[in-house]
């Protein structure tokens, strides 16, 4: 269908696909931020019957008519779901569930008695019809451009005013919900309002790239932003980027697998996701196992090295610490496999590095045995003359924090017992 | 009257109904009440994987492949918030429109590259069919029910646990997970049954909505599962008589809608925390508080030597303008009344002096012993006198009275 994602007609699919994306991942990382993610699930089904209402009513398929049906019936599920979680005592999740379920099917009845003939098929809604976007096309300033672009573009617009205008009140009710009723904000109304831009974004949408893509484009991006960011400015920009973003690569991945849009969208922001979850560098699944691999190798390096620094010399640089303190490993029967398998690791880099020679540490070794035992004395000086904890106080994450310490703590401590010492 | 097909059909939704009641019930004590809803849409990737794969469109292939990837979604909705920030309802959402997505973007590959026009049954599972149902479905949901409702019962201790106190159950060396893993399981095995009857949405409508009314009748474990269940199969049947009595209703939809029906019905009627009860119960503790007044009003008048009161000298909140406080307390022997005058009588003065010494003492004890600033103290919605025993009251009265002595 799409010929190539350089020509004009791929330029004009692409377009309204990154605006759709765009809008919803503006949206989307406020709704992520409160917890309500499944709200863009509930509205994009829950409207149904807004549209239907509003096509019948006007006997026509423009797009103002379906757009007021709509946003009335996804007032009517958040209203009513708020409602009966609140007054009702309905788990919020149910309350939700039973508002959009209902309402979807009242609005399949409605298309089966009033709809029939004409082409409102619920799959239209589904799957929108971006392929077709560049049929119609409208004079914008003497520029050609897609008819459904017009909608997606003032989605767009409007949230990221909407994002401009209300930032910090939409920011303290993300956040702190009860600051924000007790300050005097409309907080009702603000959250209306979120829900209400939601309303309008996901109608913009439904003609364009149907509602599964709305429902992608709400949670996925916000999501990957998330668990990137740390804070809403971040958050929010990065999410509409990750939205523009899956438009693009679902582009052309519709091209080239031959499918549709909307579905590729939804597929590569999931892929976007998964890569988010494995690779974010602070989070990230990936990242986060290296790190812990690092520090794990790295205390079992220094602390093979002390031992054998102890057994070999007898004793540390200034004396406090003998050879009977060497931490006895425990019986290789007690050790779980990994950390057999860490400890043996760690002996074979030592021997590769040329710290350790037949079991005695040299050069370099040397030196960072000595720098270890040095910390322990500090540390558990300091434990016993500041903290008054005896050294057999101290339990195994605490004996842990001598590799954690670096030099300019270690000084600070020295120079602090020093003078008190003097 | 009912033909053969339409007996075959009602067989069918019922036992549906109940099948999607039981499961409901359990998912909503676990607050896992959408969790239907991403498994239902997340089923269609796999139909369509194992569509292409097996070239053909027998029930047992597309069904396996609607049930692993069923499995896949509830795997990662779970996996999802426990390995990363990720909460819980962005993982349902995330998985919800990721699957979606990729099932769509499936369902177009087998569209376009033209492998017989038969994704039009895989169009069909969005919305069901329940109308061309076949006897063998209506069977399978049949022994799908007998088979679900034997699991539960025989598992019922366990679910009960593991719904309640999974720690508690972990400690008594109950299997939490498994028991976790056969509820989703049983709920994906459920939602794979239903959805060529009755389509993505609306099964998840069917599993979330009678357990929701359920809630309403009950706060026990096994009359939750037995009303939800009950309310399931009533919405299947209901749904089927008005869909088949109106060619033009579509069975699935009406069914969900009887199902909303019959939430409603809770929502007012239900006791106790249907709404209609809740009203009448403020109410009738408006009228009982009015009537504490007005009796403790005449009391006092009383005991500043007046035997008789004039009605315009009670006080407006101990009366009401409509006297109904005052015709009710008469009515029940308490209050007499000559004209303009009335009187305590000696039932009505025990029980204003019983009300009037509870109230006093509980506020006495809970100034001096509980500490709590005598402004902060509202006792007017609590009929204090009758929590507090006559045994009780002689306790407080006596650590009061202990307590000024020293």
């Amino acid at each position: 269908m799409i010929d190539s994602i350089l020509s004009p007609v791929g330029w004009q699919i692409l377009s309204v696909a990154a605006c759709a994306a765009g809008a919803c991942g503006i949206l989307g990382a406020q709704l992520v931020l409160r917890r309500k993610a499944m709200m863009g699930d509930a509205i994009a089904h829950g409207v149904l019957p807004g549209l239907v209402i509003g096509f019948v009513l006007s006997g026509s398929r423009d797009l103002l008519p379906m757009m007021v049906g709509a946003l009335v019936a996804a007032i009517v599920v958040s209203t009513v779901a708020e409602w009966l979680r609140d007054r009702a005592g309905v788990d919020a999740g149910a309350a939700l569930g039973v508002v959009f379920t209902s309402l979807f099917a009242f609005g399949i009845i409605l298309v089966e008695i009033f709809a029939r003939d004409v082409d409102l098929d619920p799959g239209c809604v589904l799957y929108g019809m971006v392929e077709l976007a560049p049929i119609h096309q409208v004079d914008w300033f003497g520029l050609s451009l897609p008819r459904s672009l017009t909608p997606v573009l003032g989605a767009f617009v409007i949230n990221i005013f909407a994002s401009l205008l209300f930032w910090k009140e939409w920011k303290l009710c993300a956040f702190d919900p009860e600051l924000a009723r007790a300050s005097r904000l409309p907080f009702r109304k603000l959250e209306q309002g979120l829900l209400v831009l939601v309303a309008i974004t996901s109608v913009a949408c439904f003609e364009a790239v149907g509602s599964i893509l709305v429902i992608a484009m709400l949670a996925v991006p916000a999501t990957i932003a998330h668990l990137l960011c740390n804070r809403m400015s971040t958050m929010v920009i990065v999410s509409t980027l990750a939205g523009i973003l899956s438009a693009v690569l679902g582009t052309i991945g519709a091209e080239r697998f031959n499918t549709g849009v909307p579905g590729m969208m939804a597929s590569s922001s999931g892929l976007l996701l998964m890569g988010a979850i494995l690779l974010a560098p602070s989070r990230g699944l990936i990242p986060a196992t290296a790190r812990r691999l690092f520090w794990a190798l790295r205390v079992e390096m220094e602390d093979i090295l002390a031992e054998s620094y102890l057994l070999s010399e007898g004793t540390d640089e200034t004396g406090d610490i003998d050879a009977s303190e060497s931490r006895e490993a425990l019986p290789p029967a007690l050790l779980t496999f990994s950390s057999r398998l860490l400890r043996s690791s760690a002996g074979v880099l030592l021997g590769v590095r040329g710290y350790l020679r037949d079991g005695v540490p040299v050069g370099r070794g040397k030196r960072i045995a000595r720098a270890l035992l040095k910390k322990r004395g500090l540390w558990r000086r300091f434990a016993a003359e500041r903290l008054g904890l005896a050294s057999d106080h101290l339990d195994e994450p605490a004996h842990r924090i001598e590799h954690h310490l670096d030099d300019e703590f270690t000084r600070r401590i020295e120079s602090g017992l020093d003078s008190e010492e003097s | 009257m009912i033909s053969p097909n339409t007996l075959v059909i009602l067989l069918g939704t019922t036992a549906l109904g109940t099948c999607c009641g039981i499961i409901g019930a359990l998912m909503l004590l676990r607050r896992r009440a959408l969790l239907a809803d991403a498994i239902a849409h997340s089923t269609l990737p796999g139909i369509c994987i194992a569509f292409l794969l097996a070239n053909s469109r027998s029930v047992v292939a597309l069904g396996t492949g609607a049930l692993v990837s069923a499995l896949v979604a509830a795997a990662l909705v779970a996996w999802l918030p426990r390995v990363s920030r990720i909460r819980k309802d962005a993982a349902t959402a995330c998985v919800l429109g990721v699957m979606f997505g990729a099932g769509i973007a499936l369902v177009g590959l087998i569209q376009r590259s033209g492998s017989g026009g038969s994704a039009a049954g895989l169009d069909g599972l969005l919305l069901g069919r329940t109308a061309g149902m076949l006897r063998s479905e209506a069977l399978t949901f049949g022994c799908a029910a007998i088979v679900m409702s034997l699991i539960v019962f025989s598992l019922r201790k366990e679910l009960l646990v593991s719904c309640f106190d999974p720690r508690f159950g972990t400690s008594s060396r109950i299997p939490t997970r498994s028991i976790d893993l056969l509820q989703t399981s049983l709920l994906a095995a459920t939602i794979v049954i239903a959805l060529p009857a009755v389509g993505v949405v609306l099964t998840a409508a069917l599993v979330v909505i009678p357990a929701a009314s359920a809630r309403f009748w009950t706060d026990r474990f096994d009359s939750l599962l037995r009303i939800s269940a009950l309310l399931g199969a009533g919405s299947g049947i209901l749904g089927t008589l008005i869909s088949t009595s109106h060619p033009n209703l579509p069975a699935g939809p009406v069914i969900v809608l009887s199902a909303t029906g019959f939430f409603v019905v809770s929502l007012l009627l239900a006791p106790r925390r249907g709404l209609l009860s809740l009203h009448l119960l403020a109410r009738s503790r408006s009228r009982k508080r009015t009537i504490r007044h007005l009796l403790d009003a005449i009391l006092d008048a009383q005991l500043h030597g007046q035997m008789q009161i004039a009605i315009d000298e009670i006080p407006e909140s101990a009366i009401r303008t409509d006297l109904r406080s005052l015709k009710y307390s008469v009515q029940s022997g308490w209050v007499r009344r000559e004209g303009d005058l009335i009187s305590l009588t000696e039932t009505g003065r025990i029980r204003a002096t019983r009300a009037r010494k509870a109230l006093e003492i509980w506020r006495e004890w809970l100034t001096s012993e509980a500490s709590i600033d005598r402004d902060l103290i509202d006792l007017d919605e609590i009929e204090i006198e009758k929590i507090l025993s006559p045994e009780l009251i002689d306790t407080l009265q006596r650590s009061i009275d202990d307590r000024e002595m020293s």
